[in-house]
């Protein structure tokens, strides 16, 4: 073999030893953000909070193309060119007549955008209804309707904020167990700070459709449902995090005694 | 903290630095520092033992409370 070619094992270790630090110099702060460290693909960590890691990374791309794009769409939404829709349910009088004769279906009339029909059995007919039925519509915002516009886009940001708290708090969590001590009191600032956002959300969805039930001018009048966050749901993932929380602030205790231990 | 460490005295008894100290018992010279300087909230059996083996001297010559 002649003395410049290295053998496979060289070539594997030289080589790319040599290609790694060329690559590090010039794109050592990307590295830095995407933290590409293969030592942690089942060897510092398990496989779990690399899986879990990388997840975060893809979402913070996606939250930064969204961020990129939502000063542009907010822009527009406020002065009134984009297309914005609000989930609602249609309040009576409507009239309520059948397609035709086969199709058991209820088609609601009225001035707006029907989304929804309610299938009957056959042989059962709307007359024989005891209450109105709920009725969800689409309702789309007027173009001259800045105040509810300006409710949806300032929405859609408390939204995307609080996507950034989760994500930020969430990367550094899983940082410092990557690096192998997550048992430290900022990550039990940092649970806590995600307890918030999953109480905030629901109470953010809250106060958009308070806001926009004044706001919204609509012939029938309409309630608006908001985004449909699960209440029930977001509380349960908030109070366990709040209790994750308690575990990391005692193992935090435990760390700190295994330290100041001789 | 009401128990106080007199690793100073016994070393300076002994005519040994805390460097040589940590050579010999194979505690890292942070460790002893913390114990040295009273920053310690616990200590290990294990640790007592080897200190008191190295330095020839009882936990008593070595911890008091106040």
């Amino acid at each position: 073999m002649p003395a410049n070619v290295l053998s496979s094992g060289q070539y594997a270790s030289g080589v790319c030893t040599t290609e790694r630090s060329h690559i590090e110099k010039r794109y050592g702060r990307y590295l830095l953000f995407f933290d590409m460290e293969t030592q942690s693909r089942g060897g510092a960590v398990g496989y779990g909070i690399w899986l879990f890691n990388l997840t975060l990374r893809v979402l913070t791309l996606a939250l930064i193309v969204v961020s990129l794009a939502a000063a542009p769409l907010a822009l527009l939404f406020l002065t009134g060119r984009g297309p914005i829709t609000v989930p609602a349910e249609l309040d009576p009088p409507y009239r309520i007549s059948f397609l035709d004769e086969q199709d058991r279906s209820i088609v609601v009339a009225s001035d707006f955008r029907i989304n929804e029909y309610r299938n009957f059995d056959s042989g059962e007919e709307a007359r024989y209804l005891k209450e109105p039925p709920d009725v969800r519509v689409d309702i789309r915002i007027d173009r001259a309707d800045t105040n509810s516009r300006a409710v949806m886009t300032g929405s859609a940001l408390g939204a995307l904020l609080l996507a950034w708290v989760t994500v930020w708090n969430l990367r550094r969590i899983v940082r410092s167990a990557v690096g192998g001590d997550p048992f430290v009191p900022k990550n039990v600032a940092r649970l806590r700070r995600l307890a918030m956002v999953a109480f905030a959300f629901p109470l953010l969805d809250l106060a958009t459709t308070i806001i926009l039930d004044r706001t919204l001018e609509s012939d029938p009048p309409v309630d608006v449902i908001g985004a449909g966050v699960g209440w029930w749901v977001l509380a349960v993932v908030g109070l366990a995090v709040l209790a994750l929380a308690e575990v990391f602030r005692s193992g935090s205790d435990l760390r700190q005694l295994e330290l100041e231990t001789v | 903290m009401p128990i106080e460490v007199h690793l100073d005295k016994v070393l300076a008894d002994r005519g040994m630095t805390l460097t040589e100290l940590s050579n010999e018992v194979g505690i890292t010279m942070a460790n002893l520092s913390i114990l040295k300087t009273g920053k310690a909230r616990a200590i290990r059996f294990s640790t007592l033992a080897a200190l008191c083996d190295t330095l020839a001297c009882q936990p008593g010559d070595l911890l008091s409370n106040e």
